[in-house]
């Protein structure tokens, strides 16, 4: 099986909050989490393939975003699996993976 | 003759009666007379102004009216209506000794003035003196609102070049930063670029507003955004105002479960930083997690604005909040002596600002 990819932009184009009951108009983090990146993940980690989550063709991304889909997602898995089945495109912000990075070895601190 | 006029018991009662009738009357006559002299010199015109103004309490503007530039002044100007405002009393502001105004004050004024109209408290005003400014004035919308019930929406009207915007369910909506940044960058670039830090910007001012604006729930407090373009420069500016408990109230009020619980207390102990306008630099530079507790908590909102200025996306961010003014940009930090209750940003997009074609 080829490894998985998820573009961010085919879920919104302006990624918004961190939790849905932040607004209605919120494409919150939690709502991409667990309706658009567990199940992908979940079948990635089953094929022993890669997740390539590509950030690019969205406006822009606020911190709590980034840090509860994939802080959250080392919350609920394993970290160790995480870390080796997500990767990263980001052409358009190259630091985000980095900031990404150090949100899941963060999170694994509070887990 | 009838007895109501000529026995003893009656006459004393209609005696007493008259007798107060008389001082009343009398008193009446002064009250008027005082009146009178009050409104004495006055043309028709004045006298009818004053009559209408009756039972409002005059406040008056600071002559120099900017939220960034002079802080203080605002802060107390605010003070002031926030006590009319808790009083539920009229208030009329007075703006005619106007000599300096910009688009901080104004979105003070706007935001302050639907705060009290959203509660039925009437909230009234006169115009600057000075020409230019009375015609920013009327230009931001200010007196078109002044005059009319509202409730407490103001939606964001597409292709108004000066307007202020509010939500009336405080949400973090991030659906507003792509009318915006369309906008902002026609008058910049003229053509759509696509600001990713701007977005950043407005998320994490509004997420703070959600999540920290009030001590006890998410979601209470309002948030005002206003925008405001300049095509001569090419640049647009943005002011970003909510009356929550502000950053160090904030970080203070949490509860014992709260992650943020103590960490202000942490900081002031531990690091020797007693003062806010330390303790700002701290947040900003996202050095507070790994100087308070080496652990790992969420506050990543204000550190991510911070490197949006650091990365040139935006410019000249400017924050106010509690007795901090901060000049991010100048790396300049201060006390103020007095406290504004809440959270206050400005920064501008300008032409050099980094920016991306605009792909979406």
């Amino acid at each position: 099986m080829d490894n998985i990819k998820i573009k961010v932009s085919e879920f919104s184009i302006v990624p918004g909050s961190r939790k849905r009951d932040e607004g209605k108009s919120a494409h919150s983090g939690e709502e991409f989490r667990i309706d658009y990146l567990i199940p992908k993940y979940l079948d990635a980690l089953e094929h022993n393939v890669k997740l390539i989550v590509d950030l690019d063709g969205t406006i822009g991304y606020g911190t709590s975003w980034l840090e509860e889909v994939f802080g959250g997602l080392v919350r609920a898995y394993n970290k160790e699996d995480v870390k080796k089945t997500l990767d990263f495109i980001s052409n358009e912000e190259p630091y985000l993976i980095d900031d990404i990075k150090h949100y899941i070895e963060d999170a694994t601190k509070t887990k | 003759m009838k007895k109501y006029f000529i026995i003893e018991k009656y006459k004393k009662r209609n005696s007493r009666r008259a007798k107060k009738i008389h001082s009343r009357n009398l008193k009446s006559k002064e009250k008027k007379k005082l009146i009178r002299k009050n409104y004495e010199g006055n043309s028709k015109i004045e006298v009818a102004e004053k009559k209408s103004l009756k039972g409002y309490t005059k406040i008056t503007a600071p002559v120099k009216f900017s939220f960034t530039k002079y802080p203080t002044e605002t802060i107390d100007f605010i003070s002031k209506l926030e006590r009319q405002y808790e009083n539920r009393k009229k208030v009329f502001v007075n703006l005619s000794k106007i000599i300096e105004l910009d688009y901080s004050a104004i979105a003070v004024l706007v935001s302050v003035m639907f705060t009290f109209k959203s509660r039925n408290i009437d909230f009234n005003g006169n115009f600057p003196e000075n020409f230019i400014l009375k015609k920013m004035l009327i230009d931001s919308d200010f007196f078109k609102y002044l005059n009319r019930p509202i409730g407490d929406k103001l939606e964001y009207s597409i292709g108004k070049k000066n307007q202020i915007f509010t939500r009336a369910n405080k949400e973090v909506n991030s659906e507003l930063g792509l009318v915006v940044m369309e906008e902002a960058s026609q008058t910049i670039w003229n053509e759509k670029r696509i600001c990713k830090g701007l977005q950043r910007t407005l998320l994490e001012l509004m997420h703070n507003t959600n999540n920290h604006a009030d001590e006890n729930a998410k979601g209470v407090k309002h948030w005002w955004l206003s925008v405001n373009h300049n095509a001569k420069e090419n640049k647009v500016s943005f002011v970003f105002i909510d009356y929550g408990v502000g950053i160090f109230e904030s970080l203070k009020s949490k509860p014992p479960t709260n992650k943020w619980f103590g960490t202000f207390e942490k900081i002031a102990t531990r690091v020797k930083y007693g003062s806010n306008d330390e303790v700002l630099k701290l947040l900003l530079n996202g050095d507070l997690h790994m100087t308070v507790t080496g652990e790992h908590f969420r506050g990543k909102g204000l550190p991510g604005i911070k490197q949006v200025q650091d990365r040139n996306q935006i410019s000249n961010l400017h924050l106010i909040s509690n007795n901090v003014y901060s000049n991010v940009g100048e790396d300049k930090y201060q006390k103020l002596k007095n406290n504004f209750s809440g959270t206050f940003a400005y920064w501008e997009l300008t032409k050099s600002n980094t920016n991306i074609e605009w792909t979406i």
